[in-house]
């Protein structure tokens, strides 16, 4: 019996204990903002380019966030998938994808200090000379199931 | 209203996949639900949505999600509750002190791990709109739970049911079951309060007066059941009818009380009377629709939001890695260090220590709360489905080299001759086909 008692507070009860310590250790960290979700676009300026993307209606932009790492899907046509990180302080979005014939880049400010949280900035397409300027707006989180991208 | 084709398309795809990769994964002595885990990876975006991107669209429109939830969501509902029904304290008589040393070890252990791992993941893998003590919780119980199903099946596979080895990991895996769904919802509530028009104290005080009233007079109530069965000679369709609704009536409960549906249909399966006989006419009534039909599509519910393509580049690689070794670390070796320590030899306690490691089916239930209530990112969701695949994978062929490869079926050791081990309902389970 003292042999298990002994091997209950080992095991279970300084643990637990280990458990509470961290869980206050841990309340001071800070983890990057939250952008995940889905975001609505309006398109400022389109350059006159035949490799321009073309989106659906509305232009839509979903982020699916872990941590700093970011997976855009945008809705054009083809729906564009970038990977991108949040650089500089967590205030700027960077993200590109890898294919080397149709290279499309986005780099957007987060504007956090407006409710709902706002984006700008430029997405470039490799073949045309001038960006597309963009605008977003964070829309609400929907109940609907979400799939893995 | 649903796209009937398409439902009706999907459900088949699902079946035949999931039928298909799971006699194949038994054919390499995999529990068939392994196999059913990994056929829904392979529906989802991580293969099917990556050679065949037109198919899986046209297959999984994503209009088309919610329908699928619905009906995955009331096969777990189901299988919770066989779960619940699984558990018969009977098994804790003489041997209590033992499965709970082993049993809290094994949770408290990997939770302590899990905790310390969450302060690591959390700057980089989570963000400012999950509360670092949610996170932390929900890494610390996705790393303490065991399947419990999946453990009794392989020692009723084995004959193990009522060797020292069996009872002592069965009535171990019964507290830890217990205790994780306990821990769960307590950490789905506190999740769930911070954004709940009820206050929290409110809502405590309905939890607790739910679980008394569950308990005391509703068991009460259902041993009435128990009777109208005996004098019937079987189920009928009226008892079957009443005790559906007690598990819809329990889930709509623990909903609203905001601690999971899920919650409430375990439950419901564990305050039914435990007669071996009733258990088993329930359990065949129920099983085959739960799991044939219904579970699949909830594997495949989880590989369409499982995306392998989130775990990109060495970093991600790196903390999928971190999360398989700690969960793996936590449990396996705490368990087994718990059993050693509990008077065990190191063999014994090796296999209860691998058993308790297979999370399979009940990880998955687990994440996908997790993924629900926005504590988990989809990145993480991936890193954690992948470390519940590769502890499920391992309980075979890990327990084939440290116990069965070394330990004949003559020398499996009796728990205590004399003391006439009352199995309850496992002793249904070692009939039943195991899967």
């Amino acid at each position: 019996m003292n042999k298990l008692l002994i091997s209950y507070v080992l095991m279970t009860v300084i643990p637990l204990l280990g458990v509470l310590g961290l869980l206050q250790a841990g309340s001071r960290l800070q983890a990057p903002p939250a952008i995940g979700g889905e975001w609505a676009l309006e398109i400022t300026s389109a350059p006159a380019c035949e490799a321009a993307l073309t989106w659906q209606q509305p232009p839509a932009l979903s982020v699916s966030q872990s941590g700093r790492i970011l997976h855009l899907t945008l809705n054009d046509d083809r729906h564009t998938m970038l990977t991108g990180r949040l650089v500089e302080g967590d205030k700027v979005l960077r993200a590109g994808n890898n294919e080397q014939q149709a290279q499309i880049s986005l780099q957007v400010d987060i504007d956090r200090s407006v409710l709902p949280e706002q984006l700008k900035g430029v997405l470039s397409v490799g073949a045309c000379h001038d960006p597309q300027w963009i605008v977003g707006t964070r829309l609400p989180r929907s109940d609907t199931p979400s799939m893995g991208h | 209203m649903p796209h009937l084709p398409t439902l009706l398309l999907q459900i088949g795809v699902i079946l035949v996949v999931a039928r298909l990769v799971g006699l194949l994964f038994r054919k390499i002595h995999q529990p068939q639900v392994m196999g059913e885990m990994v056929a829904g990876i392979l529906l989802g975006p991580s293969l099917l949505g990556w050679v065949a991107p037109g198919a899986f669209a046209a297959l999984f429109p994503s209009e088309s999600l919610g329908f699928l939830s619905s009906l995955s969501q009331i096969g777990l509902l189901l299988f919770m509750f066989l779960v619940g029904l699984e558990l018969d304290p009977k098994i804790l008589k003489g041997r209590g002190q033992m499965a709970v040393v082993i049993s809290n070890a094994s949770i408290t252990i990997p939770f302590f791990l899990g905790t310390l791992l969450a302060i690591y993941l959390y700057p980089r893998l989570s963000d400012d709109g999950v509360a670092f003590t949610h996170f932390a919780l929900f890494v610390g119980i996705a790393m303490s739970i065991t399947a419990f199903p999946v453990l009794a099946r392989i020692l009723a596979e084995r004959r193990l049911l009522r060797s020292r080895l069996g009872i002592i990991s069965i009535a171990s895996a019964a507290v830890n079951d217990v205790t994780g769904w306990v821990i769960l919802a307590a950490v789905v509530f506190l999740v769930r309060a911070s954004d709940s028009a009820l206050s929290l104290w409110v809502t405590l005080l309905g939890v607790v007066i739910y679980i008394g009233i569950m308990l005391f007079p509703v068991r009460r109530l259902l041993r009435r059941l128990e009777g109208m069965y005996e004098r019937q000679g079987g189920l009928s369709q009226d008892v079957l009818a009443i005790l559906l609704l007690f598990v819809l009536a329990s889930s709509w409960v623990t909903e609203w009380l905001g601690i999971h549906a899920l919650f409430g249909a375990f439950l419901a399966g564990a305050v039914l009377p435990k007669h071996p006989k009733f258990v088993h006419a329930l359990t065949e009534k129920l099983n085959d629709t739960a799991v044939v039909l219904l579970l699949p599509l909830f594997f495949a519910f989880t590989g369409l939001r499982t995306s392998i393509a989130l775990v990109s580049g060495a970093e991600m690689w790196f903390y999928t890695l971190l999360i398989i070794t700690v969960a793996i670390a936590g449990k396996f070796g705490g368990a087994s260090l718990a059993a050693r320590a509990s008077g065990l030899p190191w063999r014994e306690a090796g296999a209860i220590g691998i058993l308790m490691n297979t999370r399979g089916l009940m990880e998955l239930v687990l994440l996908n709360i997790g993924l629900d209530i926005g504590v988990l990112s989809p990145a993480l969701f991936t890193m954690l489905v992948l470390m519940a695949l590769v502890t499920t994978f391992m309980t075979a062929p890990v327990l084939e080299w440290i116990y069965f490869s070394r330990v004949k079926p003559q020398e499996y050791a009796p728990l205590a001759p004399e003391a006439g081990v009352d199995m309850g309902v496992y002793e249904m389970i070692e009939g039943q086909k195991a899967e």
